[in-house]
C-alpha cells in the first residue's frame, strides 16, 4: 500500500525561536553529536536496547538543551502504550480493506458445514 | 464496539459472521496479505464456533473473537519464519520508495524543519484520557495501515506482539542489522502521519 500522506497538510515550520536559536548553536550540536536529529533516533532506538554510555550522555545533554525536543520521549512512551491498548481492545482494523462477497459466502459455508457436525 | 452479549443469548452463526469484516480489517493490517487474512479470519470463525460455549460475555464479542484471531496471527507469523518465502521482493521495495523520513523532517546541521509539537497534544494526555477521543483510534489504524509493508509487519510484531527485534527482523524479511534503522524509519513515518492526520482537523 502506497503512503497517501502527501494529501494530508504540512506541519508548520520550527518556532522562529527555536531557528534563531538553533543557528548559534547548530553547527556546534552538529560537529558534538548532540543534534536534534541524533537526539530523535537515539530516542527511538533506547524504545528498543539501552544506549550505550556516551549515547547516553549526549540524549541526556541534549534533552536539558532543547525545549523542543523534551517532549519527545514521553510522546513515544505514551503512543506505544496507547497503540497496545488500542491493539488489546481489538479496535485496530485497515479501514480500507473490505472482505469480498464471495469470501463472506465460503465463511459462511464453512461455518454452516461446521454446526452441522 | 459491540455491546457485550448476555449468556441467555447463545451465540449463532450470524452473530459471529456479523464480526467477519472487522476480523478481515484486523487480519490485512496484521499480515499485509488478502488471501491469507481471508484465510485466518474464516479459521478464527470456525474456532469461535467451536468455543462458542466458553465466551462469557465479560468483553464484546468483537473482543473476544480478536482475542482468538490475535493467536492464529501469531501462530503464522511464527511459521512465516520458519518458512520464510514473504514479504516479496515487490513488497520489500516499497519502504525504499519512501525515501528518508528523517531528511524531510531535519536541516543539514540536524535542527528541525518543522515544528513537531503541533497537533501532538493528545500525546501529552494520559492513554485512558486520549482514547477518550474518537478520532484517536482512527487515526492509528489509518496511520499504520499506510506504513510500507516490511516496515508494518516489523512494527507490529515489534510492538503488538512484543517480538525481540532480531525475530520481528527475521518475519519482515530484514536483516537484524537492519531492523534498528527500519523501525526507527516505521516510527518517524507514524509520528508525522498523527501528527498531519490531527493538524487536518478541524
Amino acid at each position: 500500500m502506497k503512503c497517501d500522506c502527501d494529501k494530508l497538510p504540512e506541519p508548520p515550520p520550527a518556532p522562529p525561536r527555536y531557528i534563531e536559536g538553533h543557528k548559534l548553536i547548530g553547527p556546534f550540536l552538529h560537529a558534538t553529536g548532540l543534534t536534534c536529529r541524533k537526539f530523535t533516533e537515539l530516542s527511538v532506538e533506547r524504545m528498543d536496547s539501552p544506549l550505550k554510555p556516551l549515547s547516553k550522555l549526549r540524549w541526556i545533554l541534549h534533552w536539558l538543551l532543547c525545549d523542543l525536543c523534551r517532549p519527545l520521549p514521553r510522546r513515544l512512551a505514551n503512543l506505544r502504550v496507547l497503540m497496545r491498548e488500542v491493539d488489546r481492545r481489538g479496535d485496530l482494523a485497515d479501514p480500507a480493506a473490505q472482505l469480498p462477497e464471495e469470501s463472506r459466502t465460503r465463511m459462511m459455508e464453512a461455518l454452516r458445514r461446521e454446526s452441522e457436525k | 464496539m459491540n455491546p457485550p452479549v448476555s449468556d441467555l443469548q447463545p451465540l449463532t452463526a450470524e452473530c459471529l459472521m456479523g464480526e467477519s469484516g472487522h476480523l478481515y480489517g484486523y487480519a490485512v493490517l496484521r499480515v499485509c496479505d488478502h488471501h491469507h487474512a481471508e484465510d485466518l479470519v474464516q479459521d478464527c470463525i470456525l474456532t469461535a464456533w467451536q468455543k462458542r460455549d466458553s465466551f462469557d460475555g465479560k468483553s464484546s464479542l468483537r473482543t473476544w473473537m480478536i482475542g482468538i484471531l490475535k493467536h492464529k496471527v501469531f501462530d503464522y507469523h511464527r511459521k512465516s519464519v520458519r518458512t520464510p518465502s514473504r514479504p516479496s521482493g515487490n513488497q520489500i521495495s516499497e519502504e525504499d520508495e519512501e525515501g528518508d523520513m528523517l531528511d524531510k523532517l531535519f536541516n543539514t546541521h540536524g535542527s528541525w524543519k518543522i515544528d513537531p509539537s503541533v497537533g501532538m497534544g493528545f500525546l501529552d494526555e494520559s492513554p485512558e484520557q486520549a482514547l477518550l477521543r474518537s478520532e484517536v483510534m482512527d487515526f492509528i489504524s489509518r496511520c499504520i495501515a499506510r506504513l510500507p509493508v516490511r516496515l508494518r509487519v516489523l512494527f507490529t510484531a515489534r510492538e503488538f506482539d512484543q517480538m525481540p527485534v532480531p525475530e520481528a527482523a527475521i518475519l519482515a524479511g530484514a536483516t537484524p542489522g537492519s531492523a534498528a534503522v527500519l523501525l526507527t524509519r516505521a516510527r518517524h513515518q507514524l509520528r508525522d502521519c498523527l501528527q498531519r492526520s490531527f493538524l487536518q482537523e478541524p
